[in-house]
């Protein structure tokens, strides 16, 4: 009971460390919310769909048919951006082209020597010469149509005719997948993990670290408090603080998940970052086994290693469906990749036992932690004596 | 005196093993992650040819149908006679030359067995010149791209097909009208050096070692503040200029500090051969100077109030875990989310100053952007620097 | 010029409703080894503080070699030595390196520097343990190491936060032997301790202090002379019924008898051979005593007197 209260006394001397640590995780966690506020288009069979922009400086019924045109499939936003923002936004792929539309197009666009749409876009990509070929194959078509002695209407109508994949092409074999996009429940909830570590790697890791300098292991080694006893009070206190944590973390999200809230989803979702919590804690004991190589100085970089290694590798902040097939296989050694499978599945509604496994993956990852963290203690122990 | 403390501070500083392994440990654990992780999905999206089964007639055989010669008005009018749809489709190139299609002509039920074994991405079928069809099994960015392909085919066709049938008289100028160029797009590339944004997350890495710097940077005023530590009493009471004695210990904390970001840097570049795009110099120089700014950082808030050590180093964590996720270290789109939407925290944050100072070297090459990014390290640094110094100058504490 | 090297006027120190020092002065004169007594927390340290600018004060003035000190006055800070209560020294630096860094902090001068940390490192008695990081080196080393950082570019007044705090009593014994030794080369001391028998041992000056007041100054017999006591009889003896005690006090001299754990202390106050007039009376009242011994008064006496407290705890 000692060992435990004076855990806790420790750790509520980093009341301040945690609070700032919660804040820049609930500040992350809002950053993701507006980011998905927004909820993107469903993807359209056939075709991808791109998020272009559009500055229309002509304002013609020719621009605004041929902007109705790429709205039918990609997600147009109409404005004009600076040159580099426009760089930046297309680096980034934020956006996949960047099109302005030159006042006096539709008048000109007979004419021999006719003002240009300007298409910008990264034309080493896919995305960008799937794009200018659209946007070429409608512009030219009209123009051609016209040619044949069609009015702009009747050639617009036309070319929209034949530019209607519907039309023409045919699925064959497998069914259409699924959409790539991720409700906000998936998005919001899938960086919590990382939130986790953190908060629970830079707060509590130090209290336990403290346990372990030798001053104090060995005049507590002497007491009358047995080993196991200690062990299972740091267990308590760091499982206590991380259970805060949890809750914390967990209700600070669901503000953003009005509709889910006490929905079976939710609950799952809340059982599956329970467990990810435990397996944290028992990560904090392996870690902990280590503090003779001098660990202490170096916990905020460890921290830092832990934290970003485990969520890159599990898939927390770039979708695995986005990274190479070796990521994944690494990543099935982690707690963060189960984490982000079951709440991929709880998020297209599969029940408790489907998660099972999954769940199981991630408890068998905290065993393993406790394991080797014992053994490595008992093992210096032995060394040592 | 300067350099007295200037030596044995970079001795102190590589003896403290531990932090020196980690933070290297650090650079290349997290550089080798990214790379495994990120290195091949630019190039999978690159310019690849797009196998596709060709189901074949021949594409001018309904035109083939009509002797031209009988008509007068069609003299002169070359038609290409020996051309056939698998030329005209394996003549599609990227811009860089690269074939756009690698093109099979096979029969029907090849083609449906090249489809469902996904050795191919689609079948064109050409048979009836009059409707071209398209078969795929999924979407994706290549069937987008055959999409495109055949609803030009269709436009064509339709033009001269309908032509031919309906109005043979016009043939000609249906002709002309196709063999006349129309160009009404102009397709502009994103230029720049290695167009590949998951090279962005690099950038963000290495701001992160270099704000790392600044726990260092925090050391510098711990062991001279008579409150913050007793060596710190020890001199306060002694005749050392303090500005002299601080700016040493800052010069040998930005010296290895340096050290640990170029073997991080240099891991990266030569190691883990990832392209930044040309400008290594300039890329180092960059990356030495956030070194510089992120010690002064931590020399700043070391600086500040009387706050605990343990506050001055979750201060600090902050800034590099905040202002690593504002540079988009953890999401990679949230520096340009940012900067759509709230610029100025882009300028601010020392992190994204020089994820943008990278990117721009990339991107615009040593460019006006790139020395704004620079400026704004450089002031900021000694912003930071003078701050410090000033709250440095001798003073007696309220408590000890 | 006056050889007066400290002077502290009306010195003030508050911590927010704590008075750490109330209105405290005191004067060091050159060549003079002072001793600041007092017990834990009587301010001993936040003086000494204060005397070199690290805390600011609330009122009050001090003058160091005639002159006011600020923590800008450099030129007095080079004359001035500090060995504190806290060893502090880098543990990444070695012995050598350690004391070569603080002395680097006075001495410009590479050969000479050399010399006077070859020499402080003499002094201390670490010259086997120059290549030694503080880590591996035993407490009584680390206090001597403390102390070579201090000492290293001879400074003219030396002070010694209570430089013996947890060490064996063979180092302490070095210790202070070495402080002497600093003292007849002519720096001026200043000691704070809770040890009198140091205090006493070491010093030509003593202020004893308590609450941040001054509660009696001189040297060491000057200060005992102020209190009553003179001589105090102490006898071992078991069983004694309490009776008795108004017996002794009958005795010439004695002004105080106390009986507490088998062991009889007898308080005189002038008078010779008091402890001949106590034996004789035991003798004939034929009771039987383990031990007599007499004991002249100890600085702790003198304090205990004062403030009715004992100068620290018994250990």
């Amino acid at each position: 009971m000692q060992v435990f209260k004076a855990f806790c006394k420790l750790a509520w001397s980093y009341k301040i460390a945690i609070c700032i640590y919660f804040g820049i995780c609930a500040f992350m966690t809002f950053m993701v919310a507006s980011q998905y506020s927004d909820t993107k288009k469903e993807e359209k069979y056939g075709n991808e769909s791109y998020h272009i922009t559009v500055a229309d400086e002509d304002k013609s019924a020719l621009s605004k048919a041929f902007i109705g045109f790429l709205k039918k499939q990609h997600t147009v936003e109409e404005t004009a951006y600076e040159p580099e923002l426009v760089k930046d936004l297309l680096y980034y792929q934020e956006m996949s082209a960047y099109i302005t539309i030159p006042k006096g197009f539709e008048e000109k666009h007979r004419d021999s020597e006719p003002l240009k749409v300007e298409s910008l876009s990264d034309k080493g990509q896919a995305a960008g010469v799937f794009i200018n070929m659209q946007l070429s194959s409608y512009l030219e078509g009209v123009a051609r149509m016209e040619k044949t002695g069609l009015s702009l209407e009747e050639a617009i109508k036309e070319t929209e005719e034949t530019n209607d994949f519907s039309k023409f092409v045919k699925l064959e074999g497998k069914e259409n997948t699924s959409s790539n996009t991720h409700s906000k429940f998936y998005s919001l909830l899938l960086f919590l993990p990382y939130a986790v570590m953190t908060i629970i790697l830079s707060t509590v890791l130090p209290v336990i670290l403290i346990f372990s300098q030798k001053d104090i292991k060995d005049r507590t080694d002497i007491s009358a408090v047995s080993n196991v006893t200690k062990n299972i009070a740091l267990v308590a206190g760091g499982a206590l603080v991380s259970f805060i944590v949890f809750l914390a973390l967990f209700a600070f999200t669901s503000l953003f998940l009005t509709d889910d809230l006490f929905t079976g989803k939710w609950l799952l979702a809340a059982l599956n970052l329970f467990i990810f919590t435990i397996v944290t804690t028992t990560l904090l004991i392996l870690i902990s086994a280590f503090s003779f190589l001098g660990i202490q100085k170096a916990k905020d970089v460890i921290t830092n290693i832990i934290g970003l290694g485990f969520s890159f590798l599990g898939g927390i902040f770039v979708p695995l469906s986005i990274l190479g097939d070796g990521v994944k296989a690494v990543g099935k050694f982690l707690p963060t990749y189960w984490y982000a499978v079951s709440l991929e599945q709880i998020d297209k509604g599969v029940r408790f036992s489907g998660l099972l496994k999954n769940f199981s993956m991630e408890l068998l990852f905290g065993v393993v932690c406790l394991a080797l963290g014992i053994a490595i203690s008992s093992a210096r122990k032995n060394a040592m004596s | 005196m300067f350099f007295h403390i200037f030596i044995n501070r970079i001795k102190m500083n590589l003896r403290s093993k531990e932090m020196l392994i980690w933070s290297v440990v650090f650079s290349l654990a997290l550089g080798t992650l990214f790379y495994v992780a990120f290195s091949s999905i630019y190039d999978s999206d690159k310019n690849t040819s797009i196998p596709v089964a060709l189901v074949e007639g021949d594409l001018f055989s309904t035109i083939a149908e009509f002797d031209l010669s009988n008509e007068p008005e069609l003299a002169g009018v070359e038609l290409p006679k020996n051309t056939s749809f698998e030329e005209i489709l394996g003549d599609l190139k990227y811009e860089d030359g690269t074939k756009m299609l690698a093109v099979k002509s096979v029969s029907v039920e090849k083609a449906k067995k090249l489809l469902k074994s996904e050795k191919v991405d689609g079948i064109i079928d050409v048979r009836d010149i009059r409707d071209i069809k398209l078969m795929v099994s999924e979407s994706g960015i290549h069937q987008s791209i055959l999409t495109s392909v055949v609803s030009v085919f269709r436009q064509y066709s339709a033009l001269i097909v309908e032509t031919i049938l309906h109005n043979p008289s016009d043939v000609k100028e249906a002709l002309s009208g196709l063999n006349e160029e129309i160009s009404l797009v102009s397709e502009k590339s994103l230029s720049g050096d290695n167009k590949d944004p998951y090279v962005a997350y690099f950038y963000s890495l290495i701001a992160m070692m270099c704000m790392m710097a600044s726990m260092a940077g925090l050391e510098v005023p711990t062991s001279c503040q008579a409150n913050l530590s007793d060596v710190g009493a020890r001199v306060n009471v002694s005749p050392m200029n303090k500005g002299t004695y601080e700016f040493a210990g800052l010069a040998a904390a930005v010296l290895t500090q340096t050290a640990i970001t170029m073997i991080g840097l240099t891991y990266f570049i030569y190691g883990l051969q990832i392209n930044f795009g040309g400008n290594t110099g300039y890329i180092y120089l960059t990356a030495a100077l956030g070194t510089g700014l992120g010690v002064a950082l931590g020399f700043f808030i070391g600086h500040i109030g009387t706050m605990t050590y343990k506050t001055k180093n979750s201060i600090l964590t902050v800034v590099i875990v905040g202002g690593g996720f504002l540079s988009g270290l953890m999401f990679g789109q949230m520096k340009v989310l940012i900067e759509k939407n709230m610029p100025i925290i882009n300028r601010i944050n020392p992190s994204s100053v020089l994820t943008d100072a990278f990117y721009s070297l990339n991107m615009f090459g040593v460019s006006g952007r790139y020395y704004r990014s620079v400026l704004y390290t450089i002031i900021l640094t000694v912003v930071f620097i003078v701050a410090g110094l000033l709250m440095s100058r001798r003073k007696s504490y309220a408590s000890l | 010029m006056s050889d007066t090297v400290v002077e502290i006027d009306h010195l003030v120190k508050r911590y927010k409703e704590l008075i750490a020092l109330d209105n405290f002065s005191l004067r060091i004169e050159k060549g003079e080894a002072f001793g600041l007594l007092g017990p834990n927390g009587s301010g001993k340290t936040t003086t000494i503080n204060c005397l070199l600018s690290l805390l600011a004060y609330d009122n009050g003035e001090i003058k160091i070699f005639g002159e006011r000190m600020t923590p800008n006055r450099l030129d007095i800070k080079k004359r001035i030595g500090v060995v504190s209560q806290n060893v502090a020294v880098f543990n990444e630096l070695n012995v050598y390196e350690n004391t070569d860094y603080f002395c680097g902090l006075y001495i410009k001068e590479k050969e000479k520097r050399k010399q006077y940390v070859e020499e402080a490192l003499e002094f201390a008695g670490l010259l086997e343990f120059k290549k030694f990081y503080p880590k591996k080196l035993s407490g009584g080393l680390l206090r001597r190491l403390n102390i070579a950082c201090g000492i290293a570019h001879k400074p003219e007044l030396i002070i010694f936060d209570e430089p013996t705090v947890a060490v064996d009593p063979q180092s302490r014994n070095n210790i202070l032997e070495g402080i002497a030794k600093l003292n007849e080369s002519g720096a001026t001391i200043i000691y704070t301790s809770h040890y009198m028998e140091e205090v006493e041992q070491l010093c030509s000056n003593i202020l004893i202090m308590d609450r941040g007041k001054r509660i009696a100054e001189g040297t060491s017999d000057e200060l005992k002379a102020m209190i009553k006591n003179t001589e105090s009889v102490i006898v071992h003896i078991r069983n004694l019924e309490h009776e008795l005690l108004d017996e002794f006090m009958k005795l010439p001299h004695v002004y105080d008898v106390k009986y507490m754990n088998d062991t009889l202390t007898i308080k005189c106050s002038g008078g010779k051979h008091n402890i001949v007039h106590v034996a004789e009376y035991l003798e004939k009242k034929q009771m039987n005593y383990d031990r007599i011994y007499s004991e002249l008064p100890s600085l702790n006496d003198v304090f205990l007197e004062i403030t009715g407290k004992e100068l620290r705890d018994k250990e």
